[in-house]
């Protein structure tokens, strides 16, 4: 049995999206995995879901990607305004800067910030830390 | 001295005109720093239109917050006489807002009124807000460059993770491969973009039809070979003189656009010509085009049109600044759905 139901991965790069896949496969982390390689169109998925009631648990999101990136996703996401209950963002990057780091805490809808690449301890250590009440 | 300069009147004016005229700044100010008069060439060095604005303000209004305190214990040193005199390099904030260096001589007359002579640094003003940009510039290129680089490398180290999943080994190296290739492409890109701002200018002449041969040949290299891509070229003369690295840099980036923002089919014509003395470039391909929206921003340094763009989003950038160093021209015309055409203009001697 899978731990959640639906998680959606936020990245323009196609080989992070194949790891993340795997790796979440593997650890038998979630049911369904979306992706969804531009923000923009990843903002129309959401609202999407919203209205069907299928709203993924978590989101994996990248920072740095084209056009719209990870800090103008979650502007955007801030004003489809979704419940309490909504989806966990995790912005899941390749960034070690503590700059971005640090603007990622100010946000309230950014639950964590993890440093790439995505791993079995790191899933279960945001199971533990989000998921479990 | 002599007879006549010993008359008060004559004196008076003299020194007065020294005062007036002087390009030097000059300030008379009382023991609370607060300026009593100042000459023109001061209040223009700070910016004010004339001596008036300035009364009534006090040095601790005008000098930079970080300079204040120092210059106040110097100041009240000269005025108990604990010292006769200071000279000190110091900032002062003009009318505006902007900072500049000065240095200073302050002494008293009778530890009633202190005067001070001031000179300009101003080329040291300007050499610092050069380094202050440079300085912003950096941070802003090692933050984006390390970010890039750990990019690739942390996707290595999460698909060294995936030996022991059902993903089959050999899609296990290929997606290894295409990591350190986009690794590789990245360092390149950093690497044009250093030897464009280090090496000088070097025109030589050169077999215009050749470079364009090796440019393409080594973006096909740096994009793997990913899209088979036809070259037509139209060059109907042999010999140009160029700045040959710099052309190769310019050529190399367009086409690896040309390739990476490609279709099915794809197609690159380059043609030549000369005109008014400019070597004049055409790249033209049968690729998705810019939309319209994003035009604006593509020479941004670190801008990446699409996920199509492979690199850390410097192509564009390092094209231009390649161009600026041989005082050329880019300008493009672009249809989204059929095509780019970038222009090329480089003066030839």
């Amino acid at each position: 049995m899978e731990k959640l139901q639906k998680v959606l991965l936020v990245d323009d790069d196609d080989i992070v999206n194949s790891i993340n896949k795997v790796i979440i496969k593997h650890a038998k982390f979630a049911e369904e995995i979306v992706v969804q390689t531009i923000a923009s169109e990843a903002i129309g998925y959401i609202k999407e879901q919203k209205e069907q009631g299928t709203l993924p648990e978590l989101i994996f999101l990248d920072i740095n990607m084209p056009e719209m990136d990870g800090w103008d996703f979650v502007d955007e996401y801030v004003k489809l305004g979704l419940e309490d209950d909504g989806p966990r963002i995790v912005m899941l990057t390749s960034s070690i800067n503590p700059r971005d780091e640090n603007r990622a805490s100010l946000i309230d809808e950014i639950t964590d910030f993890m440093s790439k690449p995505l791993s079995p301890e790191v899933l279960e250590k945001i199971y533990d830390k989000h998921f479990v009440s | 001295m002599t007879e006549d300069l010993k008359s008060i009147a004559l004196n008076l004016a003299l020194l007065q005109k020294m005062f007036h005229d002087s390009p030097f700044g000059i300030c008379i100010i009382d023991n609370h720093g607060k300026y009593l008069d100042t000459n023109p060439s001061f209040a223009s060095l700070l910016g004010y239109a004339s001596p008036d604005e300035l009364i009534n303000l006090e040095f601790k209004d005008v000098t930079h917050p970080e300079d204040v305190e120092r210059d106040r214990v110097l100041t009240e040193k000269i005025f108990s006489g604990e010292i006769e005199e200071f000279k000190v390099e110091k900032r002062f904030l003009k009318k505006d807002g902007e900072v500049i260096w000065v240095k200073l001589y302050a002494t008293t007359y009778e530890k009633t009124y202190g005067i001070g002579i001031l000179e300009s640094l101003d080329a040291r003003g300007k050499y610092e807000s050069q380094m202050a940009k440079l300085k912003k510039d950096l941070d802003q290129f090692i933050y984006k460059t390390s970010h890039d680089l750990r990019s690739p490398v942390a996707n290595i180290l999460g698909l060294t993770k995936l030996q022991d999943s059902d993903l089959d080994k050999d899609e296990l190296i290929q997606m290894v491969y295409e990591n350190a290739q986009k690794l590789d492409h990245i360092i390149r890109e950093i690497s044009d973009y250093s030897s464009n701002q280090k090496f000088p200018l070097k025109l030589e002449e050169l077999d215009l039809d050749l470079a364009v041969n090796e440019a393409f040949h080594s973006a096909q290299e740096e994009t793997r070979n990913k899209r088979p891509t036809e070259l037509v070229k139209n060059i109907p003369f042999e010999n140009v003189v160029a700045d040959r690295a710099r052309l190769l840099i310019i050529l190399k980036n367009l086409i690896i656009n040309a390739i990476n923002f490609g279709r099915e089919n794809a197609k690159i014509e380059i043609c030549s010509s000369i005109k008014n003395s400019n070597l004049i470039i055409k790249i033209k391909d049968n690729g998705i085009g810019i939309r319209k929206d994003i035009q604006t921003k593509i020479y941004e340094m670190f801008y990446r049109g699409s996920k199509n763009s492979e690199g850390a989003g410097l192509g564009l950038f390092i094209v231009k600044e390649a161009l600026q160093e041989v005082s050329g021209k880019i300008s493009f015309s672009s249809q989204e759905g059929k095509g780019t055409e970038f222009i090329v203009e480089i003066p030839v001697p």
